[in-house]
């Protein structure tokens, strides 16, 4: 039923006009309530556009568009291809405020495995303390090994960061949610495990950002929830400052840091008043925090912050030229983060980090005007709506635009479009492992401390990256279609991730593939990628191996698949066959071990480790 | 003005390694196999870059002093909270004997962090030098600094990119620079040959990537290839790939650099796996890994890296190399977290006293090791029990061939009235421009004016002389 009233509520929604805003916002709110009770996606009142920010028109907005928004901010989700059609037929304005949402749940860009009912994802909290302690402990629903679970405790070193990274791949939760709350705890404020910091104030701080950005509050007030959690407190070291008699006794490491990685703002033509000043002063201004338990073992793990006036400087402060006044810390932080939110500094720089950082490379002066002016056009700072609007823009689907991905996000995006099931995740058969301990890229142990964990142009930079991510291609872990779960035999079967079409081929699967991984419109697929593919999945060989097979050392060059010959081989193979439907097992099996070295060749390619734009 | 790079930039620098495509290996790798650890000939860089801003005053402190208004006493007075101590001059003094081994240089009387004793040890036998009020960037951001020191450019401001000064002397030494480092440090980024005076374009083609040299090679498919599993069809297919697809990829594309990355590993690995199985790892160096920290293993991991660069420096014509080492941010807890760091570094069993004992005399008499970070702190501890960002750094270099001692003012009198001002930093008063300078000297006389070519103008401490830091 409430898929019935859902569908009316969009059809009545888009089918507003646009000249038509309030009557669009009600019914927004009126669907947004709708959606918020758990069927799909919610879709705020305001409108996906800002000014300074082009709409993307309608031609281009095509379902490449949609992957490619995906793909960088959402791990890639695990939209299904039905559904990714019919958010590239939909206006952008429309189909991003289904796809882009900070609830916990986002069923169309990740739609529940069915298969599990006990589980039960899709009602499921997904916060990391409840996920936690859902994957954490024994219960029917869990599907993780028995002997893997308490690797999710938060009572466990690897706690916070193993839960981050399952949340984030399984079905029935929302991977845009976790990607952004990645960017705010590894990034933008980033804390590290390795510096003490627990895995109860880590859970603790992730999901306090998250319930703040599921609100909608003014980004500042995010930025302040940031600010004033455990896990900042302990990695500064400012949890133990304290104000008396006119001394600070702190120090101003994370007064300097609220200001520059909070905002943007580093006091350029000012410095003399920013050191001296706004810096003594914010140190002053986060004084008297006194750290308590919920559930951590001890105090010094405490994930719970109680904001006390003693040891608190106990007047207003004067910084960035303007009077703090509160009772204590967190009054005027948050008072504070009103002021910067909404300073010159931060407004001209803000903005081009957060779409710096997460989505683009090569950010021109004229982007970086066009995202300031997106930015300062929102009276309340809405972190979404300002990713939503640039997400669908000539900006972003610029073919200038550049983004070099870091280790994390290349696993992830393969992890999500490679598994149909969570049980997959469960069982690591995308081997996340290798993320952590070959790329050695930890959640919540930033390569950089708390000037972030890996970044794209370093891990595009690294040959040592280059090197591994090939090493795990040509150890062909995909093409083992047969794995173990728990003792019983479970078989990939790509076709219930491919489409159902008249036939599977072996030209249509290879571009469905490519498509599904690399997301370019098939840009960069050409007569060679093409080649290499079909003989995989064709001939279960190497490209040589089919062409010069009494010379399989030599390589197939492009002039020879040009010619003639070479052409008409493509398209003789291309049409040719791929039995994934075969009735006999053991064909289907050999059929998606190829599928999975062809997925094995696509990872080894350069297109897996940067895109650029349109 | 805005500072936001321009994407023509931005193709010339942030994608740098773009640049190298159809470049082939770098210059004067030799393909020859050659057997065993190999002489080295000619002088060697080792750059580690202490990522944090160290507080070298902490490294490095005045002789106490219990007279009032001596430097000696009112620096440690300054200073008590980052000692863990009060601002009591017996228990002052006490933490000058138990923490420091006392040193001098003719009248500056200084003390050596105890843990740091293979340093104490080298200052002890004339070879380090001591670099003071070195001068980077002023903007107390990590980021920025980091970037400003290694590309040695002074005036670089937030959105400045561009080469190295690492590259820039491998350009000038016609040789090439190794990134020891997982990725790649801009110190080893080197300039476009073509327009050399320009530092904001970037060409890596004589950047050697070797995070790891004893893994450093592509797998290849085995002569009797698997008929039934795919690992080597994966292997000959992806090699013959890119190898072909290499002609037809544009140049200043963002996926050129992977090519690259292809071609330098390939061709590189067969030649260094061919020295390194006849060097045996020494047992020292190894056990340098039973540090299994993050900071601990990265530092062994380069360690053992830069052992094996030397023993590849004839195949590779490689004379710079370039590290890092993280952890030095000390806003709090100083004292123990500049203790483990030092003793990691500069201890006696740590990373560069153990490759210096393993290096055969002749060629540790050609190496020198530049040490230091991106920028120094404040003058006075904050009350939190560390020190906040500030200047004036000091350089460290170590080796046979540093003539040893302290290079500029290392304790200013003048500092004394500053020591209660609000944020008072220690000094930059020496431009890197003239000290790295000095360093490119030694390694190529004549190269300082190529690699740092804003030094004209840049400031230098009255009287100072840097021409004698190296030995004839």
């Amino acid at each position: 039923m409430d898929f019935i009233i859902l569908k009316s509520a969009a059809w009545l929604y888009s089918s507003c006009p646009s000249s038509s805003r309030p009557r669009r916002y009600v019914l927004g709110a009126v669907l947004s309530m709708l959606l918020a009770h758990g069927a799909t996606a919610a879709v705020t009142g305001l409108p996906a556009s800002l000014p300074g920010l082009t709409e993307v028109s309608d031609a281009r907005w095509n379902a490449t568009a949609v992957r490619k928004v995906l793909r960088t901010f959402a791990f890639g989700g695990h939209a299904t291809d039905a559904q990714i059609d019919a958010w590239a037929a939909m206006k952008p304005q429309r189909a991003i405020v289904q796809m882009l949402t900070f609830d916990e749940h986002n069923l169309l860009l990740s739609p529940p495995d069915n298969s599990l009912r006990k589980e039960a994802m899709r009602s499921r909290s997904q916060t990391l303390h409840a996920l936690g302690d859902m994957w954490g402990l024994n219960n029917a629903a869990n599907m993780l090994e028995p002997e893997d679970r308490e690797d999710y405790l938060r009572s466990s070193w690897h706690g916070a960061m193993l839960t981050w990274s399952l949340a984030a791949r399984v079905r029935g939760g929302n991977p845009f949610r976790h990607r952004i709350g990645y960017w705010e705890t590894n990034f933008h404020l980033a804390v590290s495990h390795a510096r003490g910091v627990s895995n109860y104030q880590l859970v603790s701080y992730y999901d306090d950002v998250m319930a703040s950005l599921q609100r909608g509050d003014s980004y500042d007030a995010v930025i302040a929830t940031a600010s004033l959690s455990a896990a900042i407190g302990h990695h500064y070291g400012h949890r133990d400052n304290r104000y008396y008699a006119n001394e600070c006794y702190c120090n101003e490491d994370f007064a300097r840091e609220f200001h520059q990685l909070g905002f943007g703002i580093l006091g350029v033509g000012d410095q003399l008043y920013h050191e001296r000043i706004t810096i003594k002063n914010t140190a002053a201004a986060l004084t008297g925090m006194y750290f308590v338990s919920r559930e951590a073992p001890s105090e010094w793990e405490a994930e719970k912050v109680v904001f006390g006036s003693d040891g608190h400087v106990p007047s207003a402060v004067r910084i960035l030229h303007r009077s703090i006044a509160g009772a204590n810390a967190s009054e005027k932080i948050r008072a504070l983060a009103r002021v910067d939110i909404r300073y010159k500094e931060s407004l001209d720089n803000l903005p081009v980090m957060i779409v710096q950082s997460i989505a683009d490379d090569n950010i021109s002066f004229k982007e970086a005007r066009a995202l300031r002016e997106a930015w300062a056009s929102m009276p309340s700072k809405d972190l979404l709506r300002f990713l939503r609007a640039y997400a669908i823009s000539t900006t972003f689907h610029s073919s200038q635009r550049v983004k070099q991905f870091t280790s994390l996000e290349r696993h992830m995006v393969i992890a999500n479009r490679f598994a149909d099931t969570n049980r997959e995740q469960y069982h690591d058969v995308p081997e996340i492992w290798r993320l952590y301990w070959e790329e050695e890229v930890i959640p919540f142990e930033p390569w950089h401390e708390v000037f972030g964990h890996q970044n794209g142009p370093e891990a595009a930079a690294s040959a040592e990256l280059f090197r591994k991510n090939y090493k795990r291609a040509t150890e062909a872990s995909f093409s083992y279609s047969v794995e173990d779960f728990n003792g019983a035999s479970r078989a990939k079967d790509w076709r219930l991730l491919m489409p159902r079409g008249e036939a599977y081929t072996v030209g249509a699967g290879a571009e469905w593939l490519w498509q599904r991984f690399i997301a370019d419109g098939l840009k960069n697929f050409g007569p060679l990628e093409r080649a290499h593919l079909y003989a995989l999945l064709a001939y279960g060989r190497d490209l040589a191996a089919v062409l010069h097979p009494r010379f399989p050392d030599t390589a197939v060059t492009l002039a020879e698949l040009n010619a003639p010959a070479g052409k008409a081989w493509l398209a003789k193979v291309s049409a040719a066959r791929l039995p994934l439907d075969s009735k006999d097992a053991d064909i289907r099996e050999r059929t998606n071990d190829r599928m999975g070295a062809a997925l094995d060749f696509i990872i080894a390619t350069p297109f897996m480790l940067a895109e650029e734009g349109r | 003005m805005d500072h936001q790079a321009s994407r023509r930039q931005f193709l010339r620098t942030g994608l740098a390694l773009a640049a190298l495509v159809g470049n082939g290996l770098p210059f004067g790798i030799s393909k020859a196999r050659a057997d065993s650890f190999a002489a080295l000939s000619r002088p060697f860089l080792a750059n580690i870059m202490l990522n944090g801003g160290p507080d070298m005053r902490h490294l490095l402190m005045p002789r106490f002093s219990a007279v009032t208004g001596s430097y000696g006493r009112e620096f440690w007075r300054a200073r008590a909270s980052a000692h863990g101590a009060d601002d009591v001059a017996t228990v002052l003094e006490q933490r000058w004997n138990e923490d420091y081994l006392p040193v001098a240089d003719g009248a500056t009387e200084f003390g050596i962090l105890k843990q740091a004793a293979w340093l104490h040890e080298m200052w002890t036998a004339g070879k380090v030098a001591l670099v003071c009020g070195v001068l980077n960037d002023s903007s107390r951001d990590h980021e920025l600094a980091i970037r400003s020191m290694e590309m040695g450019n002074r005036l670089a401001d937030k959105f400045t990119f561009g080469s190295g000064w690492g590259g820039r002397l491998a350009q000038a030494t016609n040789s090439n620079v190794i990134a020891l480092t997982t990725s790649p440090r801009r110190f080893s980024f080197g300039p476009n040959p073509d327009a050399p005076d320009n530092l904001s374009l970037v060409d890596n083609r004589r950047m050697i990537p070797a995070a790891n040299m004893r893994e450093i090679a592509l797998a290849e498919a085995a002569p009797d290839s698997d008929y039934y599993g795919f690992d080597d069809k994966l292997k000959r297919g992806l090699k013959q790939y890119y190898a072909e697809r290499r002609a037809t990829i544009n140049k200043h594309s963002v996926y050129a650099q992977f090519f690259e990355h292809e071609r330098k590993l390939r061709e590189l690995g067969a030649v260094i796996d061919a020295r390194l199985a006849t060097v045996p790892i020494p047992p020292a160096i190894e056990a340098l890994f039973a540090d299994t920290s993050v900071t601990g293993y990265d530092l062994a991991l380069q360690t053992r890296n830069l052992y094996d660069a030397l023993a590849c420096n004839d195949l590779l014509d490689v004379r710079i190399a370039s590290m890092d080492f993280n952890g030095w941010d000390t806003h709090n807890n100083q004292r123990e977290e500049f203790a483990a760091s030092a003793t990691a570094l500069f201890g006696s069993d740590g990373a560069l006293a153990t490759l210096y004992a393993a290096l055969a005399p002749a060629v540790r008499s050609n190496v020198v090791f530049q040490i230091g970070g991106e920028f120094g702190r404040q003058l006075a501890a904050n009350l939190g029990g560390g020190t906040d960002h500030g200047e004036g750094l000091v350089t460290i270099l170590i080796g046979d061939a540093v003539q040893g001692g302290v290079y500029g003012t290392m304790f200013p009198e003048s500092e004394i009235a500053r020591l209660g001002e609000e944020s008072a930093q220690i000094q930059g008063v020496n431009a890197i421009d003239h000290v790295f300078g000095r360093v490119a000297e030694w390694v190529m006389p004549g190269s300082k004016a190529q690699v740092f070519p804003n030094a004209a103008g840049a400031p230098l401490e009255a009287g100072l002389d840097l021409s004698g830091m190296f030995r004839a």
